[in-house]
């Protein structure tokens, strides 16, 4: 296993235990009571019995983070130590069906009435938190229709339009950079209303098999679903940019240390190196790069090469296969997806969106909210207000100041610009934390999520008040 | 997704063990690591074990055991399979060097942790 994968895994294991924590100490002190005691406490108790054997590896992981060599044993008891408190993580998870549900927070809801305008409509699209650690878009019609109880009680639920939801985990309910997979969501939303995928899936049968055999429904059933797939990948590239396929590359590599085995096909999403390759090509096409990233995506791709080496060879060529077909697909159907979402007027991401995330970074990095940005540098503000002088003409003084004003960025913006600033300073983090005493180490893990979380939502917040608030130059 | 927390904690603490037992070269914690370890093994051939008919068991009885052990059979995964495998072949090792009252070799610390580290997966069926 890579030194870039292991410190990874080490950060998101670290990060997904902190934040279970975090859910189970708030319902504690917040949402108190004592039937629920039983269970937080259980729950509390598995995650202090992880923290306690992440700080007895202490020694390899400071190995791993300084890129020393690790013996054999200890490298499989990291991975073995990672493995296990991923997999216990998603039982965890799953189990927090059992505590209430708790309400978003109101920054998603600014984060979605903007990145999806002027879709976004609350009364059609609810949002609520999962148990499930994944996120999840289904018709609530459709799903309450066939519950029997419901069948039962209500003679005819076609009459009570109940709109679509949007699942989010639990766990994400404070993670700002992880709501962007709910512009991949929202893509299925806008496939269901509006039927985009499934003609593009039989109009791409219907040209490749000519004259159209008996198609086995199976086939049509995988294509569709492949389809709807990829326009929900290339909506939320079309929304965020690169950043929208991150949030799955993540869940993916976590995914990928609980078992030996590549990830199977499951008929209806392609491989995640597959969507990868497809998202990496469309950002290629606008003169946008992944490369920021590339240490997590090429630990994704490395990770499956060295399982996939393992399986047998009839096996191998499937999968194989199974690659070149739907990367095949994917490039057939790629435009005429992006064309269809473009027809919701919808605003696209672009390579400026991402440049100005990339100089957001460097604001977050400092601490500091990135609600707004200036249009011209430092320098040209500098040498504009150092040529004014007493007898400067008002006009030219007025265009001076005027270039020290900021100009909104977008929340797409803002988001990229977390996810760049997370992703650059990962290992930072895991060093700054692993060289402090054992007590300190997961407190300032804490504290550091916590503040990146909070910068995020204060921005998040911003945006939605300079939305609202005019500057001062245009109440004037 | 089906994984099993006890089992992943039990392989997660031997290997703690085993690490701590080769940075102090201390043969408390080699036993502890060949301890859990042989626990691990011992809960994985109990959770795959199938009911046992003997000779005396009445028959409304055996007939409820064959159902039982045809759904179990049924139910086993190429994964379970595979699992009970790679700990058949690591439990003599460990109740040798438990009896020979030494410290494991380095290849039978390896064969151990890995057998550990495999065995602990999930299984995505």
């Amino acid at each position: 296993m890579s030194s870039t994968q292991l410190k990874f895994l080490l950060s998101s294991s670290a990060e997904n235990l902190i934040r279970l924590e975090s859910v189970l100490k708030r319902r504690q002190e917040f949402g108190a009571s004592p039937e629920f005691n039983a269970i937080i406490d259980g729950m509390l108790d598995w995650c202090g019995r992880y923290r306690e054997n992440y700080l007895q590896h202490t020694p390899i992981i400071s190995k791993v983070i300084a890129d020393e060599e690790v013996s054999p044993v200890e490298e499989i008891a990291l991975k073995t130590l990672l493995r296990n408190s991923i997999n216990t993580f998603f039982v965890l998870h799953d189990l927090l069906l059992f505590l209430p549900r708790e309400k978003i927070r109101k920054e998603l809801h600014f984060f979605c009435q903007e990145l999806f305008f002027p879709i976004y409509d609350p009364k059609d699209l609810s949002i609520i938190l999962t148990s499930v650690y994944n996120a999840f878009e289904y018709s609530l019609d459709e799903a309450i229709r066939s519950l029997d109880v419901f069948m039962m009680k209500v003679p005819d639920p076609r009459k009570l339009p109940f709109g679509h939801v949007m699942e989010l985990a639990i766990i994400d309910r404070d993670n700002p950079l992880s709501w962007a997979i709910l512009a991949h969501e929202f893509g299925h939303y806008l496939d269901q209303k509006n039927n985009l995928s499934k003609p593009l899936a039989d109009k791409f049968l219907q040209e490749k098999l000519k004259p159209e055999p008996n198609l086995p429904p199976d086939l049509r059933r995988i294509y569709r679903s492949l389809a709807s797939e990829a326009l929900a990948d290339l909506t939320a590239y079309y929304l965020l940019g690169p950043v929208g396929i991150l949030p799955l590359v993540n869940m993916e590599l976590n995914f990928a240390m609980a078992t030996d085995k590549p990830l199977p096909f499951d008929f209806k999403h392609p491989l995640t190196t597959t969507r990868l390759q497809v998202i990496t090509n469309a950002a290629k096409d606008d003169q946008m790069t992944l490369g920021m990233f590339g240490a997590y995506t090429q630990a994704l791709q490395d990770d499956e090469a060295a399982k996939e080496a393992k399986l047998p060879s009839d096996e191998k060529n499937v999968r194989s296969s199974i690659k070149k077909s739907t990367t095949e697909f994917a490039d057939w159907i790629r435009n005429a997806l992006l064309q269809e979402i473009e027809k919701f007027g919808l605003t696209r991401f672009s390579s400026v969106n991402l440049q100005t995330a990339n100089d957001l970074k460097k604001t977050l990095l400092d601490g500091i909210p990135i609600g707004s940005i200036r249009q011209h540098t430092r320098e040209e503000i500098a040498e504009a207000l150092s040529r004014l002088t007493t007898t400067s003409p008002p006009s030219e003084t007025q265009a001076a100041f005027a270039m020290l004003r900021e100009e909104r960025v977008r929340v797409a913006e803002v988001l990229s610009a977390g996810w760049i600033a997370a992703s650059e300073k990962k290992t930072a983090l895991l060093e700054e934390a692993f060289s402090k005493p054992d007590a300190e180490i997961f407190p300032h893990l804490e504290n550091t999520l916590e503040n990146q979380d909070e910068l995020l939502m204060k921005s998040i917040e911003i945006l939605s008040v300079m939305e609202r608030t005019p500057s001062v130059t245009e109440r004037s | 997704m089906t994984y099993d927390m006890e089992l992943g904690l039990l392989a997660t603490q031997a290997m703690t063990e085993l690490v701590h037992a080769e940075a102090n070269q201390d043969d408390n914690r080699y036993r502890a690591f060949l301890q859990k370890s042989a626990e691990f093994c011992k809960s994985i051939r109990e959770a795959s074990a199938s009911v046992e008919l003997s000779a005396t068991t009445p028959t409304e009885i055996a007939a409820l055991v064959l159902a039982v052990r045809k759904v179990s059979q049924e139910r086993s995964s190429a994964y379970e399979r595979e699992r009970l495998k790679q700990v058949e072949q690591i439990e003599p090792v460990i109740r040798r060097v438990l009896v020979e009252k030494r410290k494991p070799t380095p290849a039978e610390q390896l064969q151990i942790a890995d057998v550990l580290f495999s065995a602990s997966a999930a299984d995505f069926k």
